[in-house]
């Protein structure tokens, strides 16, 4: 018994060898297993991202008619109460992602790509070029993010699309730098080398080990990301320079009940700002998780 | 007995199903004593030195076992008597000089530190002893070198600082785990004749935690094989070298001999030890492996095979009967 | 017997410098290097780190453009190849680096990467790289279903195997071996060598084997040279350069050597072979002798003037003129660790 135990022993060696290697997808739910905040990050995105595509059609209540039920405190009619106006709350915290979240994804993604590309650029071409796009990125970032956003948007224009690409233009740095700082480690890499040596091209160097390589970090950048992008679209709103109540959005709402705190009224301005920091939360946590995935060399 | 150590266990992770780093390691080392411990990375080697300075590593944590200096018992100090205890009873050179120096401070400062921190003297006595402790060392040119900030010096000079450091307090025993690893040949016999000569000179033993049989050959007086976190072969050096009796041994052996002998080499990298496997801890990787000896069956004692000579092998006969005798006076 | 056949290899007069930036000064990596490597044979290069045996690789391959000097495989110069010629060139040449878990790429599957050369070279259609690389898989010991596992998933040594058939994929004559072995973890570094004296046997093929590991490149290697700051300091056969160095640096190199042998103990300071302080950095080297501060045999003539590689007997290069001329004499067999059944049964 013990001897055949033994035999068994030796002979799945090497397979227990080649089987230490997990699958990305087989890892996450391995960190969804093992770790409460994972799946507490998850959930949080899931629903996010379920409310962004459902959230207007499952609202109990219209979103924008106004009642004569007013300042109506939480309730099991109205879950998170009434504001000024007598909309119901709870109806637009959970209409709101379809703007919030919409912007922040539609940007990021947008920066992702343009971010990339540049720094692609700027790590493949370090002359004139690549300076260029240094300090292009440096006097973006010197600037006060939040400050350059109303500009823009004050003087292009407060169209959805305008916010969109503004938000997108300020994260360019962050990925900018981040690819072509990963794409400069990148080509020392033996591995690279090893390919060169293969007698492999620049283009399917460059494409083929070079590129996936340093889109790894940028992914989990683009986690963290969206929760920025959602605080400075929801921050446009707060300030009367995003989307324009009685648009449902969590910055405006959260501008809106700003003066009945001090009222008592606390529940018009803390649900919206509960769901948005949750969500925030919930980015920050998937973005770990992708770095833990994406990232780990055993 | 300088340090006597006994049945020391270290076990890592849960504690459920914990990984078994270290399992009742006994071994000893007297005063003046150059000792080796040899073993492939994973072997729990590391662990077991460290452990005597009362320090395990993440997630690590000693689950039996004692560990007696100078017929003190050192497992239950406080957290305060440890702090006392390290670096002036006993001095820890590690691997990686460049990582273990603060590279922002001085080198002469640090080691100045450690003296003061141990020892009540003022910031001109400490200088003294640190220019001392640098001559000591091997380091020419001392006055400059003090000054020096680590980025500064090459590699066997970082390594003779961290030597310095060690015997600041002029400790009884200097545990040095792979003390040259990252060096270059030359360097390397040079930092290990300084580290030979000081321990001498100030009369310490040495524990020397390594892979490398040729540097326990060419430096110290005794040895411990370790494999799978336990003793598995201890002997004087003479005798182990003319007739290496366990498996383990003859597989970091056959990496120095000349004919590379596929017989002689264990199979596949360290299993972990989580489920320890039955009968020898090593037989599903060993060449030697037996069912009629027991090896899959039995857990080996240490054979005593003579003069102190001993092997955790149930096949030590054989093992030792694998090498041709490598000299004719053994 | 059999006439010298022709080297497959030659480099000749290889000089790389890398400028510092933003300043004047140069680093001397390699400084005119001359060798050659015959078919079949395996070429020992040994040398401290700083010694430019790397870079030296590097060059071999044009992974690294040498600043001046020629490489010349199989009748052509390399260093005269446009890009196209050069990467047919490089089914021929190939290089397994120090460090396996680095050299592939961690987001693709084993397979893929050993197969990636044979594609890449139109070597043959994607159904019979599938085979080639199970095929290749079976010449360095390992199972076929290694293919389908990420370099993660595998252990340090099986990883340099693979790397290892990653580069005769394609039929190489030469493969540039930069300390295979030296980033293993101790015990699987004899089963990565197994393999290439295996491979070299079945396929004839030649090494140039980098290491600072002197017992490693004694087991292996036929010829030996010894690189210091850039030079071939001394060249020959292995047992010349074991058993009778002459260079002031092959002496104190081979006197560090510590063999797993208690009878040949290392004393301190061994017999005055011992070299000041460590390697210099190989940066604006002086017109002399590039050992001279820190030879212990060392007289003014090594400050003024530049060392040449001389022939003291035939195939053994002495790049030091007091060897040359016979000052620097040998102390005799026991003066330096030997084969140890040297000495004989007493």
């Amino acid at each position: 018994m013990s001897h055949l135990e033994a035999e068994r022993e030796v002979e799945a060696f090497p397979r227990a060898a080649v089987g230490r290697h997990i699958r990305r997808r087989d890892h996450f739910v391995l960190l969804l297993k093992q770790s409460w905040l994972a799946r507490i990050g998850v959930s949080i995105v899931t629903i996010a991202l379920f409310l962004t595509v459902f959230g207007p059609y499952i609202a109990p209540y219209d979103l924008i008619a106004a009642t004569p039920d007013i300042y109506e405190s939480p309730s099991t009619t109205h879950f998170f109460g009434t504001d000024g106006s007598g909309f119901d709350i709870f109806s637009r915290v959970i209409a709101a992602p379809r703007y919030d979240v919409t912007i922040a994804l539609v940007a990021t993604i947008l920066s992702l790509v343009l971010g990339s590309m540049l720094g692609l650029i700027g790590a493949f071409f370090r002359g004139w070029t690549g300076e260029l796009l240094m300090r292009g990125s440096d006097s973006v970032q010197a600037f006060p993010l939040f400050v350059l956003a109303i500009i823009f948007v004050i003087g292009a224009g407060r169209s959805l699309i305008n916010i969109v690409i503004i938000i997108a233009l300020l994260s360019v740095p962050i990925f900018l730098r981040l690819i072509r700082s990963e794409v400069l480690s990148l080509r020392e890499r033996a591995f690279v080398e090893s390919a060169t040596a293969n007698g492999s091209s620049r283009m399917r160097i460059a494409f083929r080990h070079v590129l996936p390589n340093a889109m790894v970090p940028g992914f989990a950048q683009a986690s963290i990301t969206m929760g920025y992008a959602i605080i400075i679209a929801a921050g446009l709103s707060f300030l009367g320079a995003g989307v324009q109540p009685p648009t449902p959005e969590w910055g405006s709402m959260i501008a809106g009940g700003a003066n009945d705190i001090i009222n008592g009224r606390w529940w018009i301005s803390i649900f919206p700002g509960a769901a948005m920091a949750l969500t925030v939360f919930g980015f920050a946590i998937v973005g770990e998780m992708i770095q833990t995935v994406l990232l780990r060399r055993t | 007995m300088l340090l006597e150590v006994k049945d020391l266990s270290i076990e890592y992770g849960s504690v459920g199903a914990p990984n078994h780093g270290v399992c009742a390691v006994s071994f000893s080392i007297s005063e003046g004593e150059i000792v080796g411990i040899v073993g492939e990375s994973g072997s729990g080697k590391s662990s077991a030195m460290l452990a005597v300075l009362g320090l395990t590593r993440e997630g690590g944590r000693i689950v039996n076992g004692s560990v007696r200096f100078e017929g003190q018992e050192l497992l239950g100090l406080t957290r305060e008597e440890w702090r006392a205890f390290r670096g002036s009873s006993i001095g820890l050179v590690t691997q990686s000089p460049r990582a273990a120096l603060n590279p922002v401070r001085r080198v002469g400062e640090q080691i100045a530190e450690v003296y003061r921190s141990h020892r009540k003297a003022t910031k001109a006595q400490a200088r003294e002893r640190a220019l001392e402790l640098l001559r000591l060392v091997g380091i020419n040119d001392p006055e400059r070198r003090h000054d020096a900030y680590p980025h500064e010096l090459s590699g066997g000079m970082a390594q003779r600082i961290l030597i310095a450091i060690a015997l600041s307090c002029t400790p009884k025993l200097l545990i040095a785990d792979e003390p040259t690893s990252g060096l270059d040949a030359t360097v390397q016999a040079q930092v290990l004749d300084d580290l030979r000569r000081v321990t001498r000179e100030v009369g310490s033993s040495l524990a020397l935690v390594t892979h490398d049989l040729g540097i326990v050959a060419n430096y110290c007086d005794r040895v411990y094989v370790m494999e799978s976190g336990e003793i598995v072969e201890e002997s004087d050096v003479e005798s182990f070298f003319a007739r290496p009796a366990h498996p383990a041994s003859l597989a970091l052996l056959s990496k120095q001999q000349d004919s590379q002998d596929e017989a002689l080499r264990l199979r596949g990298a360290p299993l972990d030890r989580i489920v320890l496997p039955s009968g020898c801890f090593l037989h599903p990787r060993c060449p030697f492996a037996d069912q009629a000896s027991g090896c899959m069956t039995e857990h080996p004692p240490l054979y005593d095979i003579g003069a102190g000579h001993r092997s955790r092998c149930h096949r030590h006969q054989t093992v030792r009967d694998a090498l041709p005798s490598r000299y004719a006076s053994a | 017997m059999q006439a010298p056949s022709k080297p497959i290899l030659e480099v000749r007069n290889l000089v790389k410098h890398f400028p510092l930036r933003g300043t004047s000064h140069v680093v001397h990596a390699c400084e005119g290097v001359s060798l050659n490597v015959l078919p079949g044979e395996t070429l020992g290069i040994v040398g401290e780190s700083g010694s430019g045996k790397t870079t030296l690789g590097r060059c071999i391959l044009r992974l690294i453009e040498p600043t001046s000097g020629e490489i010349i495989f199989e009748d052509v110069d390399i260093t005269k190849l446009g890009r196209r010629q050069l990467r047919r060139l490089r089914s021929d040449i190939q290089i397994v680096f120090q460090e396996p878990l680095d050299s592939f790429n961690p987001q693709l599957n084993i397979g893929y990467q050993i197969a990636e050369p044979l594609l890449v070279h139109r070597y043959c259609n994607k159904a019979e790289a599938k085979r080639r690389v199970g095929e290749l898989l079976g010449l360095v010991g390992l199972p076929e279903d290694f293919e389908n596992a990420y370099p993660s998933g595998v252990s340090g040594g099986e990883l340099q195997r693979c790397s290892i058939a990653r580069a005769i994929a394609t039929n190489p004559k030469l493969i540039v071996l930069d300390e295979p072995t030296s980033a293993l973890p101790p015990g699987t570094e004899d089963e990565v060598i197994a393999v290439l004296r295996d491979l070299q046997e079945k396929l004839g093929l030649s090494y140039v084997f980098i290491s600072h590991d002197l017992l490693l490149v004694r087991s292996l290697c036929r010829r030996i040279a010894v690189m210091y700051l850039g030079q071939i300091v001394e060249l020959g056969e292995r047992d010349t350069i074991f058993g009778n160095p002459r260079h002031p640096y092959t002496r104190a190199l081979m006197a560090s050597v510590l063999f797993p042998d208690p009878t040949q103990r290392r004393q301190a300071g061994q017999r005055g072979e011992q070299l000041e302080g460590e390697i210099p950095s190989p940066i604006d080297l002086p017109d002399a002798c590039y050992l001279a501060g820190r030879c212990p045999h060392v007289r003014d003539r090594c400050r003024e003037e530049l060392q040449e590689l001389t022939e003291v007997e035939p195939g053994h290069w002495v790049r030091c003129w007091r060897s040359a001329e016979g000052e620097l004499t040998y102390h005799g067999p026991d003066s330096l660790p030997m084969e140890r059944d040297q000495g004989g049964p007493s």
